[in-house]
């Protein structure tokens, strides 16, 4: 069951991966490369909602809220990616640390 | 530029948030350990290569239920790669699908449309994320609670740095679309569904 278990999550996963790029064949379409371009921030932005407020299907506003805030002003100020990532760990840490 | 340095370029900007993400693999090493023992965990993490989907199948593992629900979480978790892999560049189907096995949020965010990059950048998170499963399965718990770090909302602030070369409606409208679907969907769902809806307002241009 154990193994089975891994063999299978392992097909999943590639599955997930490769599906598309075999899928697609090697000629795209020009309407193809206007979607990825518009999907990109829509995708990125997703991705902070979804790990800065989501808790499984809850919406949170926890400490993360302000850690990423922080990591924000870092990275709208042009700052280096390790700096707003410090920053954001920083802030949610303290926050959490003062029991927020 | 070169491949090579592009390739360093994606590990360079990957470390940290790997080293954030170390702890969350050796919880998940620690977890998986006592349910599965210690070479499937190990096994788990360079073949899935997905917290989420890992501990789905493990948690439901652990419960008793049925492994056709584990996988169909797994599948829901990770159902976005299908999204993101499509903007991975190649010479050839094959070429641009081996990239994608190293594919994963961030790796495809630091990658910023370079194979290379997508390459080192993934390379690094595997190989961080399998020596944090190995350490978590052996160390077992000698790390607290990641969250007390703060290392949660590393994650989150990448995209972030991501995303201030893109902001825009499209960006405001990924983020409201996640925001109001987040309740009603599966983890994971949100994401791919505000990528489709863009990438339709693009293609329709």
């Amino acid at each position: 069951m154990t193994w089975l278990a891994v063999a299978l999550l392992a097909a999943v996963c590639v599955f997930m991966r490769v599906a598309v790029p075999l899928g697609l064949g090697d000629r795209r379409p020009a309407w193809f490369d206007r979607a990825l371009t518009a999907a990109l921030p829509a995708l990125l932005a997703a991705l902070v909602v979804a790990g800065t407020v989501a808790d499984g299907r809850a919406l949170e506003a926890d400490p993360r809220l302000a850690g990423v805030a922080a990591g924000a002003l870092v990275a709208v100020a042009r700052g280096p990616l390790l700096l707003v990532v410090v920053a954001a760990a920083g802030v949610t840490a303290a926050l959490r640390g003062l029991g927020a | 530029m070169f491949a090579g340095s592009e390739a360093a370029d994606g590990v360079r900007r990957m470390l940290p948030i790997s080293i954030a993400g170390i702890p969350e693999g050796v919880v998940f090493g620690a977890l998986a350990a006592g349910v599965i023992g210690h070479a499937a965990p190990v096994a788990m993490s360079v073949t899935a290569f997905s917290g989420g989907a890992q501990y789905a199948t493990v948690s439901v593992l652990r419960d008793g239920g049925t492994l056709g629900a584990a996988l169909l979480a797994a599948a829901a978790l990770n159902v976005r790669y299908l999204a993101m892999s499509a903007s991975v560049p190649g010479r050839s189907r094959w070429h641009r699908a081996a990239a994608c096995l190293l594919l994963t949020d961030a790796a495809w965010g630091v990658a910023d449309g370079s194979r290379a990059r997508l390459l080192g950048a993934g390379a690094t998170d595997l190989v961080a994320w399998t020596l944090a499963t190995v350490v978590g399965v052996f160390g077992g718990k000698v790390l607290g609670d990641p969250a007390a770090l703060g290392l949660d909302a590393a994650f989150p602030a990448l995209f972030v740095w991501l995303l201030r070369d893109h902001l825009g409606p499209l960006a405001l409208l990924g983020g409201a679309l996640a925001l109001v679907l987040t309740p009603v969907l599966a983890p994971g769902l949100p994401v791919l569904v505000a990528g489709l809806v863009a990438g339709a307002i693009g293609a329709a241009r």
